[in-house]
């Protein structure tokens, strides 16, 4: 009997807890907790493995992406000069993009913690409001959070990504750079440390792996038209609302292979540093002799790296 | 007619009173020689003047400069000197002493480090002159000050004359050793200079097939060389990365010159294609005339 009561008072002092944390918005009691639980230096621009120390999965994710070697990769070094080419550096270790109302306009060198690349403080720390900001409402003790549906907007990214944010501007479409880069993984907690992970609901995550995607065959579109002996080749980009292959300063390259029957092999380079990338909805044409058209290969080669990789593969007979 | 001759015997006796004194011939000597002295000295001068000597700066100074450091350390050191300087003798001359003071002893350690900072260079520094400068200064003795910057500045000048050139060169202008290319014929990454050799070589028989009027052979080179030409605004954005001065060296205008070049040889134009080929080739110079020269110059104090 006494056991009894004891369980259902706990009970009752639980939803009772409950109420006073949740129901009221402008508590003093949840302040209270919340400058209780406050860990300070949150806000000084930790390192990724500080937020990681609660948000463990997706610092697991940021740790497979180019965000977090975009400064110690090798070819980042070799390329910025041992990191002495000033120009390079903003984009690579940037403070807070965050402004007083909006974003920066370009990305500034922070002063500390390089080799954390482009972290969770360059896109979730708000100096000005002193606290992170994410796509959802939280209420999270250890910092201050802000919903704000501009952490998922294009014009985020572009702070950095400046070239690639105008050609998705020209391109105008609603699917923003997350929709494709930072896929839905599935609800999950924000969290993994108990106790505190176990005060939120799940919530739908995205990958912060920002996976660089590789176009897909039907993303390019492809006609053949032949003329007074000539085959007329007429690329269009349908799929991918920014230029393919595109990029601020790095050098991508996409490559089309013709194959003719007679053995030769004619290559198109497209490149964003030659300005003749396939543009979105733009298409562009290549007159060659008609020699009888075997296959045509369509690869890309991200900048980092050497071998290029195969998007499409069509073969060709003669008419 | 008179007859005038000139009696030397009588000219140059010695004796008072008689033909040109000794005093006069001594200082006739005297001046000639002097005069000699100095024309000599101002020929050696301009002879001189004229010579640039440009060598390879101490490797102790690498350390100050990309890419061994991403400050200009001892630039900056150089700076701080120029500054302190100007401070210290505007300060001086207004009578305030305090700030010349202040600015005195700035400048005395920025000068001491260039010891620490390139011990090679020591024979330049004087240290006894720097430190009576401040002495100077600290009493506030507007003349001695005077003298010993002059004195100091001229230990500057000696340097600068020496080094000054040779370390912008060898600093300043960028290495294109570590510049690659992706060549769109061959698709293999090779360096700037087997690309430009590669891209000469495609120009040179293209003209040599226009000139034999063996246009099937000029087209198959032509390809080459348009492709290769257009990859040549690759190389701008490793150190460019304004659109307007990469618009200037390899633009509209360049991809135009060069399209235009490969449609005179499809044409068999041969007008054509020289008129495109000088277009072509206006760029090609401006690049050269702005980088090649110049690293021309450093390769040649480079190790």
């Amino acid at each position: 009997m006494v056991g009894h009561t004891l369980i259902i008072l706990t009970i009752i002092f639980f939803f009772l807890l409950n109420f006073f944390f949740f129901s009221f918005s402008s508590c003093s009691l949840k302040n209270f907790v919340s400058n209780v639980f406050l860990e300070e230096d949150l806000l000084q621009e930790p390192h990724a493995e500080r937020c990681g120390s609660c948000h463990k999965d997706i610092h697991k994710d940021f740790k497979k992406s180019r965000h977090a070697v975009a400064w110690v990769a090798e070819h980042f070094k070799k390329e910025s000069k041992n990191y002495t080419d000033e120009k390079c550096l903003p984009c690579h270790a940037a403070k807070p993009i965050w402004a007083s109302s909006g974003f920066q306009e370009e990305s500034e060198l922070r002063e500390k913690h390089f080799e954390d690349g482009i972290y969770c403080v360059t896109c979730h720390f708000d100096p000005h409001r002193k606290g992170m900001v994410g796509p959802y409402d939280v209420w999270s003790p250890p910092h201050p959070s802000f919903q704000d549906e501009k952490i998922k907007s294009a014009e985020l990214c572009g702070v950095c990504h400046q070239e690639t944010y105008s050609e998705w501007v020209e391109a105008k479409v609603d699917k923003t750079c997350s929709d494709c880069h930072m896929p839905k993984i599935g609800r999950k907690h924000l969290t993994q440390k108990p106790p505190m992970s176990w005060f939120h609901s799940k919530k739908e995550v995205s990958s912060h792996e920002f996976p660089a995607l590789i176009a897909k065959k039907e993303d390019i579109k492809i006609d053949l038209l032949r003329k007074d002996g000539n085959l007329i080749l007429q690329l269009e980009n349908i799929g991918v609302p920014h230029n393919l292959p595109t990029a601020d300063q790095g050098n991508p390259k996409l490559y089309i292979f013709l194959y003719w029957e007679d053995g030769e092999k004619e290559t198109i380079v497209l490149s964003p540093q030659q300005e003749n990338s396939l543009e979105y909805k733009k298409p562009i044409s290549f007159v060659f002799q008609d020699k009888g058209l075997d296959m045509i290969e369509i690869k890309r080669r991200l900048s980092w790296k050497e071998e290029p990789e195969l998007i499409s593969s069509l073969t060709y007979g003669k008419d | 007619m008179k007859n005038i001759s000139f009696d030397f015997k009588k000219s140059f006796d010695f004796k008072k009173g008689k033909g040109v004194s000794l005093t006069f011939f001594l200082f006739f000597l005297f001046l000639l020689a002097f005069f000699l002295f100095v024309r000599l000295g101002v020929s050696q001068q301009q002879e001189e003047e004229g010579k640039i000597s440009i060598k390879r700066p101490p490797k102790s100074l690498d350390n100050f400069y990309p890419p061994k450091s991403r400050e200009k350390k001892f630039l900056s050191s150089m700076h701080n000197m120029a500054t302190s300087f100007r401070a210290t003798m505007f300060y001086l001359q207004s009578g305030n002493t305090e700030r010349a003071k202040k600015w005195a002893e700035n400048l005395v350690k920025a000068y001491l480090s260039v010891n620490d900072m390139v011990p090679e260079w020591q024979n330049y520094i004087k240290k006894d002159v720097a430190e009576n400068f401040l002495k100077a200064v600290n009493s506030g003795d507007l003349e001695r000050a005077g003298a010993l910057a002059k004195e100091l500045g001229d230990t500057c000048k000696s340097c600068h004359q020496d080094n000054q050139l040779s370390v912008k060169i060898f600093y300043s202008i960028p290495s294109w050793d570590d510049i690659y290319v992706e060549d769109p014929v061959s698709l293999k990454k090779v360096d700037i200079h087997k690309f430009m050799q590669d891209l000469s070589a495609s120009m040179r028989f293209t003209f040599i097939g226009v000139q034999d009027g063996d246009f099937a052979f000029a087209e198959k080179h032509a390809k080459d060389f348009s492709a290769r030409a257009k990859a040549v605004k690759e190389t701008c954005s490793s150190c460019h990365t304004s659109k307007a001065s990469i618009e200037a060296l390899a633009g509209k205008d360049y991809i135009g010159a060069v399209d235009s070049l490969f449609a005179s040889i499809k044409e068999k134009n041969s007008q054509k294609f020289f008129s495109s080929l000088s277009r072509v080739s206006s760029y090609c110079e401006r690049c050269h005339n702005t980088h090649l020269l110049l690293w021309e110059i450093k390769s040649s104090i480079s190790d």
